[in-house]
């Protein structure tokens, strides 16, 4: 009993130390927390030291390049690398002069939050394009092929648009398109409209690949055609209309697309009313009902006509839409709100009344 | 040797109780030690992130299931329609309420009808008799309205099967969506990748003053019960449930605030509309669907992505709510039961499962046969006061230590005030939850196993009220 009794009391001591320890754990946590951006502004102001007395000549040494592995040390060198870009220094010629050393610094970090950092930096300083460094895109290659988070992905191919290197920024997009993993079409989109460098070769690049790309990636370069209303590829894309593979989504975009050139179209239009309007793909047949809002011509009206009867509502909507903006007779409203289809006659209803 | 038996047997329960103690407040302690730790790093990570462009954003359909819940639902969707977030939709479940529900809506959104569009039933649900869709601040709100499903599982299928976006956002009616809930929960989805599911913080709300969906003032209430389920749920969301979510075992993704990818929750079928704990089954059934097809998956619990939900005010409604909580675990845990302890789930069966199992469903059990020991002992004259006043300080002082780190990981929270008044209180409640209310939970607990069948098959809310709000 006497030998259980101190074993007890030896678990008790133990739990005690646990106690303990979480106590102090916590002290601690409290303290870093407390000196972190302190110590976040010392570190950037000995950086800030030595940029302005050593400029662009001084060598990155291999001790500091392991030292801004860590997140707080990244943070105040690429804080004191941008205020001095902003105070008119040349941050790029540092970056050029230190390049190998950055490089390796991008490889010695692991933590993806922590490269997707050195990414934007990279991009931030580079807002001007005037930096041309194989070694670092390379590198952003590199973490777009490795890198697990959105956040990665993202920064990484926003810092080879920061290049203005179609050639890079097609090997990147291949890279991505590749590893097929989820991204999502409309941030691809985004970045690529605002791509400063030549967009037409860029666009150029990426259409001779578009069979390899994957759905988002074709999906977020048809939308940028449409935006930059380069309408070069259209015959090509037609063609993707009728392919039973091509998704709803891409079928979509497409019809957008072709719709810059309604007049030319109309009868790809009809076709695509004719085929989809209460079939289970009913999206591009509502898509192709309001692209056919500018064409105006007669030879439409009877397929619009007849699909306002279509199964599906948003269908019917859009094609009473485009119906209510060619202006019908009075006749022509009459046969179809006083028709056997109460939807029909309520889709049109509602559009003639907007 | 009657004498003789109780006498081992006082030995072995002694032992075994001890150890169970030991062993729970330990891993606790670490646990959360480890939490706290991956807060701080991950605030500190913050200060690169909030540098980084936030302008990404995955769209959410918002599911608000509600049966007869008249009296808050349009506090509940004007919160809604405050949050920062670019790209969202609300889509209401009236599910079948016999109260104003529909018709508090129908008054307050211009709603048109819209019952003829296409549904796919991907997942299963009582029949949906109308939809009804408005516009309101260029944000989408769809009503539903169908036939009582008898649980929130139902009505959250029917929205699964209407929902636009391909991340679905799951909470209750009685809640308040903080303002940048769904951006912290954004940035989650984008950190890492093949994120099925985030769990959101769920807060107490019910002596909080919001602003603008923004919390304007959240100190320790008058309320005795609601304070100490305050503190309960932050060393809940804090503590352990960040280091589960370190070794991506979260078996709860919390009902009242979680975020789903809707293709996950279509491929495992849906909420489960006969489960007691919804919430938990749909996490353990994910986690089962993606580890027996060995797909790579995360679930991530993120702390400062926060919902304020109602606590229940009365001991009544507290029982009802808890027992209602531990029928769910008892269901779940017999569901899935062959995920114990297989090395086919890695640590969600030999790990997760096997404490939720010792620690959480049969608590209850070894407690009661730790106070049946302590009379036994007593009754037969066989006390070893200094042992029990040791296991019961050592007990206490866990509850204190845990209070005091739940102030320190709230300075590393966002939005989160408390006063040196707070404080001093939580230490009162702290010591009175565990003398009080803990034991009349571990009762409750162990009692629900032999009410589980009546539980079954209803919509359970406890008494809501308006949150305050100022201007």
């Amino acid at each position: 009993m006497k030998v259980m009794e101190s074993h007890l009391l030896y678990f008790m001591l133990v739990y005690l130390a646990v106690i303990g320890i979480s106590l102090l754990g916590h002290g601690a946590l409290y303290i870093f927390r407390r000196t972190y951006l302190p110590r976040r502004r010392r570190k950037r102001d000995r950086w800030s030291r030595i940029l302005h007395e050593r400029g662009i000549g001084y060598q990155i040494t291999k001790w500091q390049i392991r030292r801004l592995r860590r997140d707080i040390d990244l943070a105040a060198f690429s804080d004191a690398l941008l205020d001095f870009q902003e105070e008119g220094g040349d941050a790029e010629g540092f970056i050029r002069r230190n390049e190998a050393f950055l490089v390796r610094l991008g490889f010695l970090i692991r933590r993806e939050e922590v490269r997707a950092y050195y990414a934007y930096v990279l991009t931030k300083i580079n807002a001007a394009g005037k930096l041309e460094s194989e070694p670092l895109k390379s590198l952003m290659k590199e973490y777009l092929s490795e890198g697990h988070s959105m956040y990665l992905r993202e920064n990484a191919l926003k810092a080879v648009y920061s290049f203005r290197d179609p050639i890079a920024v097609a090997g990147a997009w291949g890279i991505l398109s590749k590893r097929n993993r989820y991204h999502d079409s409309k941030l691809l989109g985004n970045d690529l409209v605002e791509y400063s460098g030549d967009m037409e070769r860029l666009l150029s690049l990426l259409m001779n690949h578009y069979e390899e790309l994957e759905e988002n990636f074709k999906v977020a370069l048809i939308n940028t055609l449409r935006l930059c209303k380069n309408t070069s590829y259209n015959s090509q894309l037609e063609k993707v209309l009728y392919q039973e593979n091509a998704s709803t989504d891409l079928k979509c975009c497409i019809i957008r697309l072709l719709g810059l050139q309604t007049v030319d179209y109309t009868s790809t239009f009809v076709d695509i009313l004719t085929t989809h309007m209460n079939n289970l793909e009913w999206e591009p047949a509502a898509v192709a009902a309001l692209a056919l809002k500018d064409a105006r011509v007669e030879a439409g009206k009877p397929i619009l006509f007849k699909a306002l009867t279509s199964r599906y509502w948003y269908v019917r909507k859009n094609v009473a839409m485009t119906l209510a903006s060619y202006g019908l007779s009075e006749e022509e409203q009459q046969s179809v709100l006083k028709g056997d289809d109460p939807y029909a006659a309520d889709a049109l209803r509602w559009a003639l009344s907007r | 040797m009657a004498e003789k038996w109780i006498q081992n047997w006082l030995i072995f329960g002694n032992i075994f109780f001890f150890f169970y103690l030991m062993i729970y407040a330990t891993y606790i302690l670490v646990a959360n030690l480890i939490g706290s730790i991956s807060l701080y790093r991950s605030r500190k990570l913050e200060q690169l992130h909030n540098e980084l462009n936030d302008s990404y954003y995955y769209p959410m359909s918002i599911i608000v299931p509600a049966y007869n819940e008249g009296s808050i639902i349009i506090q509940t969707i004007e919160n809604l329609l405050k949050l920062d977030y670019k790209l969202y939709e609300i889509l209401v479940v009236d599910d079948g309420s016999t109260d104003d529900t529909r018709q508090v809506l129908m008054d307050r959104y211009d709603f048109k009808r819209d019952s003829e569009r296409p549904i796919r039933y991907q997942v299963p649900c009582k029949p949906i008799h109308e939809i009804w869709v408005a516009r309101e601040k260029g944000i989408a709100i769809t009503l539903i309205c169908k036939e009582n499903g008898k649980c929130k599982a139902d009505a959250s299928n029917a929205a699964i099967n209407l929902a636009a976006y391909p991340y679905i956002v799951c909470m209750d009616a009685d809640e308040v969506l903080q303002k940048d809930a769904l951006m912290y929960a954004a940035r989650a989805i984008m950190s890492k990748g093949e994120v099925v599911a985030v769990g959101g913080n769920v807060k107490i709300s019910n002596s909080v003053t919001f602003r603008d969906a923004t919390p304007a003032s959240a100190r320790l209430g008058e309320n005795f019960l609601v304070d100490m389920q305050v503190l309960e749920y932050s060393r809940a969301f804090v503590g352990s449930r960040i280091f589960h979510n370190i070794i991506n075992t979260n078996l709860i993704i919390s009902g009242g605030f979680g975020i789903f990818l809707k293709s996950a929750v279509i491929r495992a079928g849906g909420y489960d509309t006969t489960s007691m704990g919804e919430d938990m089954e749909l996490t353990m059934k994910l986690h089962q669907y993606y580890r027996s097809h060995k797909l790579p998956y995360h679930m991530e619990y993120v702390p400062d992505s926060v919902c304020w939900t109602q606590a229940p005010e009365s001991i009544g409604d507290l029982r009802v709510q808890r027992r209602r909580w531990h029928c769910g675990l008892i269901q779940n845990m017999w569901k899935y039961r062959r995920m114990a302890f297989n090395p086919r789930y890695g640590l969600i069966g030999l790990f997760m499962i096997p404490f939720m199992i010792f620690f959480e469903l049969f608590a209850s059990f070894f407690i009661l046969i730790g106070w049946f020991n302590i009379l036994l002992s007593l009754l037969t004259h066989q006390i070893n006061l200094p042992y029990v006043l040791y296991v019961m300080a050592a007990y206490m002082l866990l509850g204190i230590v845990m209070t005091v780190t739940v102030f320190i990981d709230k300075m590393n929270m966002k939005n989160d005030y408390f006063s040196g008044l707070d404080v001093i209180k939580a230490f009162g409640i702290a010591f009175l939850d565990s003398v009080i209310i803990r034991p009349w939970l571990f009762i409750v607990e162990f009692l629900s196993f032999f009410q589980y069948k009546r539980l079954k098959g209803r919509w359970i809310s406890p008494k809501r009220v308006q949150v305050k709000e100022i201007q």
